[in-house]
C-alpha cells in the first residue's frame, strides 16, 4: 500500500517561487503524469518527492509514513532518470542490483532477481557489458531495470523517453505502460509530451509556473479544461479561444457574438453567469478543432436564425494523413478545424461549421477559470 | 594554400620541441652519459659504484622512499576529504578554497624556512610550549638525536606545502561528475560509505590517478623542505645529487643519483597506471 499525499507544498530557490502551494493525491498502484511546459516546475515537484530538494514548506506522505523530513535513502523509492544516470564504471548487472546490494539482500536472490529484471526490460544479453558500449535505448532499458529491481513502492520518472528517437519512444511507451501495470507500483513521471501523459496516466497534474492549473483523468483533462491555460497547452492542435465581443439575446436565446461571422449560442442554463463574468472582465469562448463539423458552403450571410453553426473562409489546407487541418479566417480572427481526410473544401471557399453548444468551454477572461453552471 | 594548412600545426609546435630537445632532452641524454662515463673516459658502472658504497645512499633512498608513503597516501586521504567537505558548504566556499590553495604560490624553500622559523630552537612552538609551561627551556627539536621529529617536521611540510595541488586536482575530477550518480546513489539506498567507496571514488579514479602520478613524481624529488629542515641530518636522493655535483664535484654520482630518481618516477607513474586502470571496456 503506498499512496502519495502531496500536502500545500511549496519550494522557493531563493526568492524565485518554483512551486506554489501543491496538493496531489496519487492512489495506491495509480499512474500519475506531471505533464506541463518546460520549466513549470515538474523535475522540482519530483525532486522534492525523492528527497533530492527540501520542500520549503508543506507535508509529504508515504503511505501512512509522513517524508518529508527523510532522506532519500529511507523513502523506500526509486527513480528513473532523465539522463539515466547509469553508473558508467559499473556491469549492467551490477547497476540493475546497486539497490538490492544496499538493502543487504542474500547473494542468490540479488542474482536471480537481477536476471529476472534484465529479462523483463529485454537486456539479458548484455549484463556483462558497460553501459558505454550500449546504445541509448539500451541505457534507458537498465535505467527502468535498477529501478524495478528494488519492487518499489514508488516509483519516480523524468521524463524517461525524452532522450530517445521517435520510434523508439513508442515502443518503449506502450512497454513501459504494460510492465508498470504488472509491477503495481504507484508511479509519478514528468513529461512535457502531453500525448504520453494521455495514453499512459491514470491521472494527469498538468502544472505551469509552479502551479497546478488541473489535476484529473486525462478525458476531464482534454475536454474539460479548468482553465484557459490547460485548454491552450492539452491537445494537438490546441483548443480554439475566442475573446467575446457583446452578448445578444434574439428569439429568446443568447448568443456570445466574436463578429458578424461568428456567434456561439450559449447554453440557458450558462446564461447567468456568463452574463457576470462578461460584466466583470470579459469571457472566452473555446472548442476543439475536431469538435467543428463540416456543414457545407455558406451560400448566404450568417444570420442569428442559424444557432450553432458559424462561417468562414477557407485560408490554409494541411492533409495529415487520416486527417485534415484547416486554417479558417473570419475578419482578422484565426481558428483551426480537423476533419476527416476527403472533405471537399477549396482555398478560400466560404464555408459552414457546426457545433454542439453544450462542447463549448467558457473561461473568465482575467481570470482564466472555467464558468461552470 | 592546402599545402600551407598542412604545415601549419608543426609549425606552431615547433618552438615547444626546439625548446624541449635544448632544455629538456639534451640535458637528460647528457646526464645518461655522464652516469655511465669512468674517469678514463670509457663507459661503465663506475659512478653507480661509487653511490652504492656512499653512506649516504641507502639512507637517502630509505628517507625519500619513506616521505613518499608518509606525505602522498596522507595527501590524497585529506584532500578527497577536504573536497567533500567543501561540496556541502553553501556559504563561504570560495574564501575557505582560496585560503587552502595559499600554499600553493609559496616556493618549497619559503615553505621549509617557513616550518623552520616554527620549530626551531627559538621558534614559535618553542615559546608557546614555554610559556603554557610545558618545557623548562627551548628544546632542540630539529636535531639528529630527533630523527623521527625531524622526519615528521618534513613530511608535515611537504603535506602542507604541496596539498593544495591534490586538493585542486580532486575538486576539478569532482566537478566533472554529474550530480545525477550521487543522487541515483541516495535514491538507491546507499549509506554515505558505500557511497563513497562504491560511486564517487570510481568514479573519480581518473583524476585520483593523476593527482597520484604527478604528486609521487614531485614527493620523489624532495629537495628544498628536506634540506631547509633538516640541514645534513634528512638526506634525501635530490639533496644528495646536490652534494655530489656542488661539493664534491662529482657529476658522474650526481648523475647516477639522478637516474635512481628518474627510475622511481617512472616505477611509480608506471604502478599507478596499472593499479588504478579502468577496465577496457568501460573505458
Ligand atoms: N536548484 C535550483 N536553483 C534555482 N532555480 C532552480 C533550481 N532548480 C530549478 N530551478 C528553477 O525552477 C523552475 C522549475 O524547474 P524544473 O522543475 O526543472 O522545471 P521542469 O522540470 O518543469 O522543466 C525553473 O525556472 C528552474 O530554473
Ligand atoms: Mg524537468
Amino acid at each position: 500500500m503506498a499512496t502519495i499525499h502531496i500536502e500545500d507544498v511549496s519550494k522557493n530557490f531563493g526568492t524565485f517561487h518554483a512551486l506554489k502551494n501543491i496538493f496531489l493525491s496519487a492512489e495506491d498502484k495509480e499512474f500519475t503524469a506531471l505533464l506541463g511546459p518546460s520549466g513549470s516546475g515538474k523535475t522540482t515537484l519530483l525532486r522534492t518527492v525523492a528527497g533530492l530538494e527540501q520542500a520549503s514548506s508543506g507535508r509529504i506522505s508515504i503511505g501512512a509514513m509522513r517524508v518529508d523530513n527523510l532522506a532519500p535513502k529511507d523513502r523506500h523509492l526509486a527513480m528513473v532518470f532523465q539522463n539515466y544516470a547509469v553508473f558508467p564504471h559499473m556491469t549492467v548487472a551490477d547497476n540493475i542490483s546497486f539497490g538490492l546490494k544496499t538493502k543487504g539482500a542474500l547473494k542468490e536472490y540479488i542474482a536471480e532477481h537481477t536476471q529476472r529484471t534484465a529479462a523483463l526490460l529485454h537486456i539479458e544479453d548484455v549484463l556483462h557489458k558497460y553501459p558505454n558500449k550500449l546504445s541509448g535505448g539500451q541505457r534507458q532499458r537498465v535505467s527502468v531495470a535498477r529501478a524495478l529491481a528494488v519492487q518499489p513502492q514508488v516509483l519516480l520518472m523524468d521524463e524517461p523517453l525524452s532522450n530517445l528517437d521517435a520510434l523508439l519512444r513508442l515502443e518503449m511507451r506502450s512497454e513501459l505502460k504494460a510492465l508498470l501495470k504488472k509491477s503495481e507500483t504507484t508511479t509519478l513521471y514528468v513529461t512535457h509530451d502531453q500525448i504520453e501523459a494521455m495514453s499512459m496516466a491514470d491521472k494527469i497534474a498538468v502544472m505551469n509556473n509552479g502551479e497546478i492549473m488541473q489535476y484529473g483523468p486525462p478525458e476531464e483533462i482534454y475536454f474539460k479544461p479548468k482553465h484557459e491555460f490547460v485548454a491552450r497547452f492539452i491537445g494537438s492542435p490546441p483548443m480554439n479561444l475566442f475573446t467575446v465581443q457583446t452578448l445578444k439575446t434574439v428569439n429568446k436565446k443568447t448568443f456570445a457574438v466574436i463578429n458578424n461571422d461568428i456567434a456561439f449560442v450559449i447554453e440557458a442554463s450558462l446564461k447567468t453567469k456568463i452574463q457576470e463574468n462578461f460584466d466583470a472582465c470579459g469571457v472566452l469562448v473555446g472548442i476543439r478543432p475536431e469538435q467543428l463539423s463540416f456543414k457545407g458552403s455558406a451560400s448566404h450571410a450568417k444570420t442569428f436564425a442559424d444557432a450553432s453553426t458559424i462561417q468562414s473562409e477557407v485560408l490554409t489546407i494541411e492533409q495529415l494523413g487520416s486527417n485534415t487541418l484547416l486554417v479558417l479566417k473570419s475578419n482578422e480572427i484565426l481558428f483551426r478545424v480537423m476533419e476527416k481526410y476527403g472533405i471537399k473544401i477549396d482555398l478560400n471557399d466560404r464555408v459552414t461549421f457546426g457545433y454542439q453548444p453544450n462542447q463549448l468551454s467558457w473561461f473568465g477572461k482575467d481570470s482564466g477559470m472555467h464558468i461552470e453552471a | 594554400m592546402k599545402e600551407l594548412n598542412k604545415v601549419m600545426p608543426y609549425l606552431l609546435l615547433a618552438p615547444s620541441v626546439v625548446f624541449l630537445v635544448f632544455f629538456f632532452f639534451s640535458p637528460f641524454v647528457e646526464t645518461f652519459f655522464i652516469a655511465f662515463k669512468n674517469a678514463e673516459g670509457g663507459y661503465g658502472l663506475h659512478s653507480f659504484r661509487k653511490m652504492y658504497d656512499d653512506l649516504n645512499f641507502f639512507v637517502a633512498l630509505k628517507n625519500t622512499i619513506f616521505l613518499l608513503f608518509a606525505v602522498v597516501p596522507l595527501q590524497l586521504v585529506l584532500a578527497v576529504w577536504m573536497s567533500l567537505t567543501l561540496r556541502k558548504i553553501k556559504k563561504f566556499r570560495g574564501a575557505i578554497l582560496y585560503i587552502w590553495t595559499i600554499p600553493l604560490g609559496i616556493s618549497d624553500l619559503a615553505a621549509g624556512i617557513i616550518w623552520l622559523s616554527i620549530l626551531t630552537e627559538r621558534g614559535y612552538l618553542n615559546t608557546i610550549f614555554l610559556n603554557l609551561g610545558f618545557i623548562e627551556k627551548p628544546e632542540l627539536w630539529l636535531s639528529y638525536e630527533h630523527p623521527l621529529l625531524l622526519f615528521a617536521a618534513v613530511a608535515i611540510a611537504e603535506i602542507w606545502r604541496s596539498l593544495a595541488l591534490v586538493l585542486l586536482i580532486i575538486i576539478a575530477g569532482l566537478q566533472l561528475i554529474p550530480k545525477e550518480y550521487d543522487e541515483a546513489a541516495d535514491v538507491f539506498g546507499a549509506g554515505a560509505f558505500r557511497k563513497l567507496f562504491r560511486v564517487t571514488l570510481p568514479l573519480l579514479k581518473p583524476s585520483i590517478q593523476s593527482a597520484l602520478i604527478l604528486r609521487s613524481i614531485l614527493a620523489l624529488e624532495v629537495f628544498a623542505v628536506a634540506v631547509a629542515i633538516g640541514g645534513t641530518n634528512l638526506p634525501v636522493l635530490a639533496s644528495e645529487a646536490y652534494n655530489w655535483m656542488a661539493n664534491y664535484l662529482d657529476y658522474g654520482v650526481a648523475s647516477a643519483y639522478a637516474l635512481v630518481l628518474l627510475a622511481l618516477s617512472i616505477i611509480s607513474t608506471l604502478g599507478y597506471l596499472f593499479f588504478l586502470r579502468t577496465p577496457a571496456d568501460a573505458a
